[in-house]
């Protein structure tokens, strides 16, 4: 018995011997993760700089980041084209309130979709800076200015987007570690040189589709000055696309939301959507836009959002020249027998005519007809051919990229600047390359594309005419301009920030928009319409409280929030 | 093939060869044999002359003795000359000398006070009359008056300051609080199992029936010795062992039914109102139903078919899926009524306890079955228990605790979201439209499908569907330990714990082509997941009475512990067959490009020192005081922690001027102080780790639209300086017992200052989505006190009754979150309608966000009059304007005549003013009756659900309230806003949702007989009748005014989703009849 005394004792002192040498004892080192050292090679720099393209669809699949995800879309269906009058949130009455409270610009900082963008834009911005930290830290890696121009051109990308949205945010370059930088600094010039050092390192093809060019980040600086109404210079940089000889419009409008040729000559930088590809529930095929898709039809069962107006259904209606009626769309609703130009029937689901190879659209597609509508979204939705994925409801997440820069948006923005320059002959002839295009193909009766008198045609008359009479007067050339670009770009995110820079924003929204469609859709009449501070969004408040040191926030709010 | 046979072979010899080892120590242990000794027997009664059984004798100095029969007798072979002690729970202990006389009868004497019962507290065994800590004991018999599968739903209102929150899923995990909230992460108390410390919630898995007594250490001055972890205090749980004497079985076993709670009408069921109500909301909005919707033919008009919609179908043409047919059900489809169904719940257990001087056993096994009100719901439970102990010579003890358990379950979680979820089966009832039937024309489910009806899923497809989608939880725990007494009073004690764990769930998701959501693919997923901790603790324990005056004890102990964890995963979708034969991931069998696999882990470990001094002088004044020292490997440089504690105890009832206050038994004043940790972080939180996944970091960069390029970036910060949490608690506390202790009352006061708070507080945008690293940032307090009040009172030999009251309140307060933020929103929870709770300074913890609703505006000119707010129309809730923002976003405090975010705030709290228990005994004859109230004063409940059952969100039902209660010009009065489509604006967060939920419970009520002796089969039986949550007195309007945590089966964040009620699972009402018998 004796025995089991020292073996006790002995167990004590081993005991002793463990909490002894307890330093071992307590590592624990990570697991299912790599660390930074593990990347500062080639494969990992690259495997960074991927991450931050990863973020151009605004969604990383993080829920309690991006919750609900739809605020942080890569396509600013929120922000660029809910409160513009090309579209209402749709839906039906309540479902994601907060877009609802955009769309009547009852507009709070408090609003958590705020929130979502702002971090979606930041968190590329920070895989943007930690690519080019990563460089910078290793040895031997190649290919170092294509890298950092690539990063470089994400980052102003972000920039851009949040600068579009606020104005007033904080620049982050990689040498930035201050978190709580105050918002009052012009980021414009940080942009110009991050899009011109891309210019300057870019080569004009890439191996991959999905990376950025010299020609994207050309088109990009054009865009920027654009914005901030410097015409010639952002002339030299569209021209500069264009003349590159590197991109076309392809024949028909409707394939640049095809699978097939969404990588097209057309394409200048998109967002890459892909699904079954090792994720669960499509989770890089456009999530975050996965609400516009509509509510039946067989096929899909949700969501029913982005719904069109009557005012963008309205805009295509042509004149006996097949010309927009620019001053007169929308004295009456279209009819059936209005000649009609034919993106309407690739941008908008009308009823009874068909929806790709869906077969018709039909009310029973409609959430709440009543409330928000007829019409259902179009251009973003794939064919049944094409690869989708499902998740909580069917078929609604695709591989239709969405464009950032598209060819046909540098012509129309190189037009603009033609108009405001005075060259109005040569805004006229790019218009008109849009405009030959759009007459390219119309919706046929079996789904796929066919000709504008294909005689299975029963649901319209399709035509497009072209501006054949030489522009002399400037405001006329430049509402021509403008109104293409409504027509082109319908749903794709731009119309509201269109409407604001061009500073027509409060009338067009107030008097030609809500004042007539709150007559056809009466929850409008609760829209405060657009005041002078809705020329800014305001900045998410949870931001704003995070920003404080010793108790002052260092962002500042925008005006009248 | 051979050598597999041979091994196999190999194996049972193994077996067979412990089995046998096994039973021959038993043989060894089991002989008694003592050459001269003398046979001593008799009797032992109660003070009134009943028999006593159960009562232990046990030779002093030894660990030789008996237990009494049912009849009160015994008999013991002795050396003579020996002494015994008689002992009893409750009872005087009594010592005697045997001399020549062989017989021995003994009338226990009820002890003065129940203090003189021995419990367990941190690492050792102390006389409760000793603790100067804040300790609530609950024993067995209390434990045993509520059937309940886990001993934490029965410890509800047994001991003051700890709550319980739990919702009438089957087998559902309970959660427990103790003493208010101390951390926005998890609130989880540390569980000390025989010795053993389990951190996760070890409830469910645990045979409630195995436990002898229950612990629970509310302060840090008596939890601190478990330092590491003890920040939301400990409950120790003590299982039963085997007692001297022989063989005793016991069986315990209820059959209980269990009834859905009585509100199935609260919804429209006639389809006909459901017409009236939607034709209103349109018609106020000046619009008129649509055509394509069901109820789009007129008010008042139902149609035949609800898809598609209309007077006629073709009924041959039904196919499933293309085309299919629902017709509606005229009489309306009462969707709470279909899910829930009275079911049975049953549990059997065997106990198997006994002894020897030198051996002492208790088995166990139990079986539980609890099918759930909900369709298809279950919970089982299988256990097994071998507890043993051996003494080897004099001074050494060996012995082991050990459990097996599997679980397997359905329940909600299966199907859905799980309770307290959007898409959970609780709003797909709320969601459901009346009109809609159970089943198609064609025998298949049927759903709302029909444009305007809901968004909801048909919760009986769902629930059929899912009735396979099985989770199953394996669990071994126990340890075996060592005792040597070195010498009188010193004893040195190991004990090697291990708890492990296999947890293993798989769902498959079918197509439901019936809702108007639909999905049209198929999927399995499974996860899989195992855990070993083991914890190896020994300590060293010195215990004297110096002189008369001075009771001293030291103990010293050392602790080591390490876990690891590990699960895999996976997912395949489009099976060609949704037989359940083919539920695996073998890409054959499915889409192979539909699969994801995943797995994880993490290790952790700790190393532990400690040391406790007890000292009482003259029974009078009385000192206790531990250290712990932590070492941790959630750590980066700070992995070490100390934690001290002290406390002091003055027995004021010793003193000489308290002798002529004789009616006072005992009075003891306390006062404790102390700190604990928490170290609650995960695994590798002092380092910057990358990765991502598909999902999150890879990206189609070359535009292959199925594939991606890999990705990689930062997904959590690091923070190697995160250090140990501190909580520092005073407590102060007052026992009194008077009357002999007929009474007794218990009173404890106290502070918890958490500091350093583990938190990972959220950085700024700027700053990226990469996880923030768990640091130590926040600071949050509670106060309260405990109030625990017992009368017992024996009228006459066959009346006596016991009346036990418990009372509580805490205050929670976040003093301090970043240093530099006011407020963050409670995360995890993706609200419809924005934020809706909040963290903020000087409020509790989950506090209600929103603006203060003022009533319903009742005419144009209150509308103008109205400071500006969005959607203001008569009809229409009015929000109260309480302040404004000046040109840079700051608040002014001053009204800004608009109603914006400036004017939310914090609009209600779910903590309550207090809590209390009230236990009422009745002993008459042969019969007890016991019954126990709880109540809830001042806690308030979020009713996110009056989004749908009230404001009909993507027309759903609502409650039939609605119909009378809503506003319109002919009812001014109304509390509801005016229905009307467009009003979006009344749904905004505001006071509207927020309800008081005071409630009052009777939690239980049974009656049981007592047969004294049943022949020779049963050496005692009790038969009774038992009702739970008999009746519910509440003003509050949703199914339950006691809703479980929302999130709780996320963990982390539950206590930042306090009182939100998002649909949940109601307690249902139980009637059992069960028998306790012992042979």
């Amino acid at each position: 018995m004796k025995n089991i005394k020292f073996i006790v004792l002995g167990l004590v002192l081993m005991g002793a011997m463990i909490v002894a040498c307890s330093d071992d004892f307590l590592e624990a080192p990570p697991q299912a993760s790599l660390d930074e050292g593990t990347l500062g090679n080639q494969q990992g720099v690259e495997a960074s700089l991927i991450s931050a393209y990863s973020m151009l669809d605004g969604w990383n699949d993080d829920w309690g980041t991006f919750s609900p995800p739809w605020g942080g879309a890569g396509s600013n269906w929120v922000w660029g084209s809910v409160p513009s009058d090309e579209a209402y949130k749709g839906s039906e009455p309540g479902d994601q309130l907060e877009i609802q409270q955009v769309e009547l610009f009852q507009w709070a900082p408090g609003n958590v979709y705020l929130n979502v963008k702002f971090r979606a834009l930041y968190e590329g911005i920070a895989r943007a800076n930690a690519t080019i930290n990563l460089m910078k830290k290793s040895a031997n890696i190649q290919e170092q200015g294509r890298i950092e121009g690539e990063a470089r051109f994400l980052r102003a990308h972000y920039h851009f987007d949040a600068w579009k949205i606020w104005k007033n945010v904080p620049y982050y370059n990689e040498t930035d570690l201050d978190f709580r930088k105050p918002n009052t600094e012009d980021i414009v010039p940080r942009m110009i040189e991050d899009f011109q050092f891309a210019i300057d390192n870019l080569p004009e093809t890439q191996g991959a589709v999905g990376r950025a060019t010299k020609g994207a980040a050309q088109a990009y600086l054009g865009k920027l000055y654009l914005y901030t109404g410097d015409f010639t210079k952002a002339k030299t940089q569209l021209d500069a696309v264009v003349n590159s000889g590197k991109y076309a419009l392809l024949p028909c409008f409707h394939d640049v939301f095809t699978q097939e040729h969404e990588n097209g000559s057309e394409m200048i930088f998109s967002i890459q959507a892909s699904v079954n590809d090792g994720t669960s529930e499509g989770q890089n095929g456009n999530f975050a836009d996965r609400l516009r898709y509509p509510n039946g039809g067989g096929t899909f069962s949700c969501c029913g959002f982005h719904q069109p107006s009557q005012n963008l259904v309205n805009s295509h209606k042509v004149d006996a020249n097949g010309l927009p009626m620019i001053s007169t769309y929308n004295n009456a609703d279209a009819a059936a027998s209005d000649p009609i130009d034919p993106r309407v029937d690739w941008t908008v689901g009308r009823d009874d005519v068909p929806f790709l190879t869906y077969g018709n659209h039909s009310p029973a597609w409609i959430r709440a007809r009543a409330w928000a509508g007829p019409y259902s979204a179009k251009k973003f939705i794939h064919d049944p051919g094409e690869n989708a994925a499902s998740s909580w409801s069917n078929q609604q997440l695709s591989t239709i990229n969405t464009p950032i820069i598209r060819y046909a948006d540098v012509l129309l923005m190189l037009a603009e600047c033609e108009v405001e320059i005075g060259s109005l002959e040569r805004a006229r002839e790019l218009v008109n390359m849009v405009r030959a295009r759009a007459a390219g193909c119309a919706q046929g009766p079996d789904g796929g594309a066919t000709n504008l008198n294909d005689p299975g045609i029963t649901w319209a008359t399709y035509q497009v005419g072209l501006y054949n009479t030489p522009w002399t007067d400037k405001d006329g050339a430049r509402n021509a301009v403008r109104f293409e670009r409504k027509l082109e770009l319908a749903l794709e995110g731009h119309r509201f920030f269109d409407l604001r820079r061009w500073g027509v924003a409060k009338d067009v929204i107030n008097n030609e928009y809500l004042a007539v469609e709150k007559t056809k859709r009466t929850y409008l009449d609760a829209s405060g319409g657009f005041e002078d501070r809705h020329i800014l969004y305001p900045l998410p408040s949870v931001q704003i409280e995070l920003s404080k040191v010793n108790g002052t926030p260092q962002l500042r709010q925008n005006d009248g929030y | 093939m051979k050598r597999k046979h041979l091994s196999k072979h190999r194996g049972m010899l193994i077996l067979l060869k412990t089995v046998g080892i096994s039973f021959f120590f038993l043989l060894l242990f089991g002989s008694s044999a003592s050459a001269q000794t003398m046979t001593v027997s008799g009797k032992v009664t109660d003070e009134t002359g009943l028999p006593l059984p159960g009562v232990s004798i046990l030779v002093l100095g030894t660990t030789t003795g008996t237990v009494t029969e049912a009849d009160g007798s015994y008999e013991l072979r002795v050396e003579k000359g020996v002494t015994l002690q008689f002992s009893f729970t409750g009872y005087n202990s009594y010592t005697v000398v045997v001399g020549d006389n062989g017989k021995i009868d003994h009338a226990m004497e009820p002890s003065t006070t129940a203090l003189s019962e021995v419990v367990v507290t941190g690492y050792s065994t102390q006389r409760k009359r000793d603790i100067t800590g804040a300790v609530a004991v609950v024993n067995a018999e209390e434990l045993n008056e509520v059937a309940a599968t886990s001993f934490i739903q029965k410890l509800e209102g047994r001991a003051a300051g700890v709550t319980v929150s739990t919702s009438g899923e089957p087998g559902e995990g309970a959660v427990i609080r103790i003493r208010g909230i101390s951390s926005f992460q998890n609130n989880d108390p540390l569980y000390v199992i025989d010795g053993v410390p389990v951190e996760d919630s070890y409830s469910t898995g645990f045979n409630p029936n195995d436990i002898e007594s229950i612990q629970v250490l509310k302060d840090a001055s008596s939890a601190s010795i478990y330092g590491s972890r003890a920040n939301n205090g400990v409950v120790i749980v003590t299982t039963k062992k085997g007692k001297l004497g022989k063989t005793r079985v016991t069986y315990d076993a209820y059959v209980g039914r269990q009834n859905p709670i009585n509100t199935t009408d609260y919804l429209i069921s006639n389809p006909l109102d459901y017409s009236d109500y939607i034709w209103t909301k349109y018609e106020n909005a000046g619009k008129t139903v649509d055509a394509s919707n069901p109820y789009g033919q007129g008010r008042g008009k139902l149609p035949t078919y609800t898809f598609p919609a209309g007077n006629t179908a073709d009924e041959s043409a039904y196919s499933y899926p293309d085309n299919i047919i629902v017709k509606g059900n005229p009489n309306g489809t009462n969707w709470f009524d279909e899910v829930f169904d009275p079911s049975v719940l049953t549990e059997h257990n065997i106990g198997v306890s006994g002894g020897t001087e030198n051996g002492r056993y208790y088995f166990s096994t139990s079986y539980t079955d609890n099918k759930g009100t909900m369709l298809n719901n279950y919970f089982k439970r299988m256990s097994l228990r071998a507890n043993t102990e051996f003494n080897v010579g004099k001074r050494v003890v060996l012995g082991e605790n050990l459990s097996l358990s599997r679980i397997t379950s359905v329940g909600n979680d299966g199907v859905s979201g799980g309770n307290q979820d959007e898409q959970g089966v609780m709003t797909w009832v709320t969601l459901m439209n009346p009109l809609t039937p159970v089943y198609d024309v064609g025998g298949n489910f049927a759903g709302d499908k029909a444009p305007g009806m809901s968004n909801g899923s048909n919760p009986i497809a769902a629930l059929t569907r899912a009735k396979d989608n099985k989770g199953t939880f394996y669990r071994i725990l126990g340890n075996t330990y060592a005792e040597l007494t070195i010498l009188d009073g010193l004893k040195a004690r190991t004990s090697f714990g291990v708890d492990f764990y296999q947890n293993y769930t798989g769902g498959f998701n079918f197509p439901n082509f019936e809702n108007r959501e639909f999905n049209s693919s198929n999927g399995w997923t499974e996860d899989w997941s195992n855990g070993l901790t083991w914890t190896w603790t020994n300590t060293l324990a010195f215990n004297k009475t110096l002189g008369s005056a001075h009771a001293l004890g030291v103990m010293v102990g050392y602790e080591a512990i390490k876990g690891n964890y590990r699960n895999i995963g996976g997912s395949l979708a489009n099976y060609f067959s949704t037989n359940i034969n083919g539920w695996y991931l073998n890409t054959g069998l499915a889409d192979p490009g539909s699969r994801v696999v995943y797995s994880g882990g993490f290790t952790a470990a700790l190393a532990s020192a400690f040391a406790k001094l007890d000292y009482a002088y003259n029974d009078k004044y009385i000192l206790s005081a531990t250290i712990r020292r932590d070492g941790s490997s959630n750590f980066g440089n700070e992995k070490y922690g100390v934690f001290p504690a002290v406390s002091v105890g003055w027995r004021v009832s010793g003193e000489s001027f308290m002798q002529e206050l004789d009616f006072i038994s005992d009075l003891k004043l306390r006062f404790g102080w102390g700190v604990t940790g928490n170290q609650r972080v995960p695994g590798g939180n002092a380092f910057d780790r990358f990765g991502g996944g598909p999902s999150s970091t890879f990206y189609d960069i070359s535009g292959q639209q199925t594939g991606v390029t890999t990705g990689y970036a930062l997904t959590n910060r690091g923070n190697a300086d995160t250090k140990w949490e501190e909580n520092v608690s005073t407590n102060a506390g007052l026992d009194l017992s008077i009357l002999d202790g007929k009474i007794n009352f218990v009173l404890d006061v106290y502070k918890r200052t958490v500091d350093g708070l583990l938190f990972p507080a959220a950085l700024p945008g700027t700053a990226g989505t990469a996880a923030p690293a768990f640091v130590n940032i926040g600071k949050m307090e509670n106060k309260g006190f405990d109030i625990g009040l017992d009368y017992k009172a024996k009228v006459n030999a066959d009346l006596s009754f016991d009346l036990g009251l418990t009372f509580s309140r805490y205050q929670n307060e976040i003093i301090s979150i970043d240093g530099s933020s006011d407020a963050f929103y409670s995360s995890g929870f993706d609200s419809r309608i924005g934020l809706v709770s909040i963290n903020r300074l000087g409020y509790s913890i989950s506090s209600f966000y929103g603006y203060t609703a003022d009533g319903i505006f009742q005419s144009e000119a209150e509308v103008d009059a109205h400071a500006t707010q969005d959607g203001a129309e008569v009809g229409r809730l009015r929000f109260k304007d309480i302040d404004g923002f000046d040109a840079d976003g700051v608040l002014t405090g001053v009204p800004d005549g608009k109603i914006d975010d400036a004017d939310k705030g914090v609009i209600g709290s779910p903590h309550p003013d207090f809590v209390g228990g009230l236990n009422l005994g009745v002993n008459f004859k042969n019969f007890d009756l016991s019954i126990f109230l709880f109540t809830s004063v001042g806690n308030q409940i979020f009713q996110y659900n009056k989004l749908f059952d009230t404001f009909g969100l993507f027309n759903s039902n609502v409650r039939k309230s609605v119909l009378t209660d809503s506003w319109s010009e002919t009812n001014t009065g109304g509390s509801i806003p005016k229905l009307d489509i467009d009003d979006t604006f009344s749904q905004v967060p505001s006071s509207f949702y927020v309800e008081d939920a005071s409630y009052v419970r009777l939690k239980n009520i049974s009656i049981g007989y007592t047969f004294p002796k049943v022949g020779n089969i049963f050496s005692s039986l009790r038969l009774y009748v038992q009702a739970q949550n008999l009746l519910t007195l509440t003003g509050y309007s949703g199914l339950d005014p006691a809703p479980s945590n929302f999130g709780v089966q996320d963990g982390l964040n539950a206590d930042q989703w306090n009182g939100f009620d998002f649909g949940n699972y109601p307690a249902n009402k139980i009637w059992m009849f069960g028998l306790n018998a012992a042979f």
